[in-house]
């Protein structure tokens, strides 16, 4: 690095040493003294006035992000108080249908039964658990919308409908993925790289978790033509897939549901 | 003693009358500073190495702290002000520093 050993050799200001011979071949008196007590003084104006304005600087700085820190937060609570209202609200209105029910126990066990199939309360029991990943080799990157050989070895959001349909068609009562419960209105579709249950983005692996008869639910999966193609796919492409029989699985409830077509009675 | 004078008078107006920078020379602001304190320490062991000059002085600090200012405006302009600006810090922090050594050297002889 020669240049900055120049840098470092030449630090004095050569006109210091030229100045100097000058005045050994002809000497002369004293300069002007003032000149130089001014230049001092106005380095150390410079150095105040700047040290001044980087401490001017600070303190807006921090404010700015002190402000943006105590928004985070209140927006959070915010959330938070909202989070219990909504839960407030919920056994509110469990309560007054389970009162407004109490005489009718034909209508509470209908409600209850459509519920649980809409996906309205939440679900346990036993089931089938069917577990689907990409392949080793999949590297995110290979994801090409409409090519149809960059997404061979990754689950994209159609195999993940081919499998619910058919845990459907065996006989699942409620469904859901990655603990996302599925719903009849909830779409399954990619986003970019990442697919969207119900606008919630899920990353690999997938685990689909049907409720409903266990043996049922296995042999009519496993007889299913779609479970034939990905055993195929897991031979030929390494995609994970495997389905067993689990006892305890329990769904959460559907977020998000809005009623379209009823309305409360007047 | 008229030096160490200008100094505390330099140091006594900067807090007195904090005068406000405008906003578009600000950022040569650190810079000019940095080429000044260049000029006052090769000024010092200059006099310390016996071949002070003050014309060499006045015209070095005026001349080191414009072409600073004026360094980083071009680069702005050009889109390089960063760089530029570590540039200048980068030489202008060696000369600083040898010739603060050469300074201890002449004051501790070690």
């Amino acid at each position: 690095m020669s240049l900055l050993t120049d840098i470092a050799a030449n630090a004095l200001e050569p006109g210091y040493a030229q100045a100097a011979q000058a005045h050994a071949r002809r000497p002369a008196g004293r300069g002007p003294r003032i000149a130089v007590a001014v230049t001092v003084g106005i380095a150390a104006l410079l150095v105040v006035v700047d040290g001044a304005q980087a401490a001017l600087h600070a303190p807006a700085d921090a404010r700015a992000r002190g402000a943006l820190v105590a928004q985070v937060q209140g927006l959070e609570s915010q959330t938070a108080a909202l989070a219990g209202t909504v839960r407030n609200l919920q056994a509110e209105v469990a309560a007054a249908s389970a009162s407004a029910l109490s005489a009718d126990a034909a209508g509470t066990g209908r409600l209850v039964g459509l519920e649980r199939d809409s996906g309205m309360s939440p679900l346990s029991g036993p089931g089938l658990v069917v577990i689907l990943n990409d392949a080793p080799t999949a590297s995110p990157d290979t994801l090409g919308a409409g090519s149809p050989a960059t997404g061979q070895n990754r689950i994209l959001d159609s195999d993940l409908q081919a499998v619910v349909n058919a845990l459907w068609a065996a006989g699942a009562r409620g469904i859901a993925i990655n603990g996302e419960r599925l719903t009849a209105l909830t779409a399954i579709r990619t986003a970019g790289a990442a697919i969207l249950v119900d606008f919630s983005p899920l990353s690999p692996p997938y685990t689909v978790e049907a409720v409903g008869d266990p043996v049922a639910i296995e042999t009519g999966f496993g007889g299913s033509a779609t479970a034939a193609q990905y055993r195929t796919y897991q031979s030929v492409y390494g995609l994970g897939f495997s389905y067993h029989r689990a006892s305890g699985l329990s769904l959460p409830a559907a977020t998000d549901l809005v009623l379209h077509e009823a309305e409360p009675l007047p | 003693m008229i030096i160490l004078l200008a100094l505390a008078a330099g140091i006594g107006i900067g807090f007195a009358v904090q005068p406000s920078v405008p906003i578009d020379l600000q950022p040569y602001l650190p810079i000019a500073v940095v080429a000044a304190l260049d000029a006052v320490f090769g000024g010092l062991r200059a006099r310390l190495d016996g071949i002070f000059d003050d014309k060499v002085f006045v015209v070095s600090f005026i001349a080191n702290v414009l072409v600073a200012a004026l360094i980083v405006f071009v680069g702005d302009q050009l889109g390089v002000g960063g760089e530029l600006s570590t540039a200048v810090i980068v030489v202008l922090g060696i000369r600083i520093f040898s010739n603060v050594a050469a300074i201890r050297r002449h004051l501790f002889r070690a």
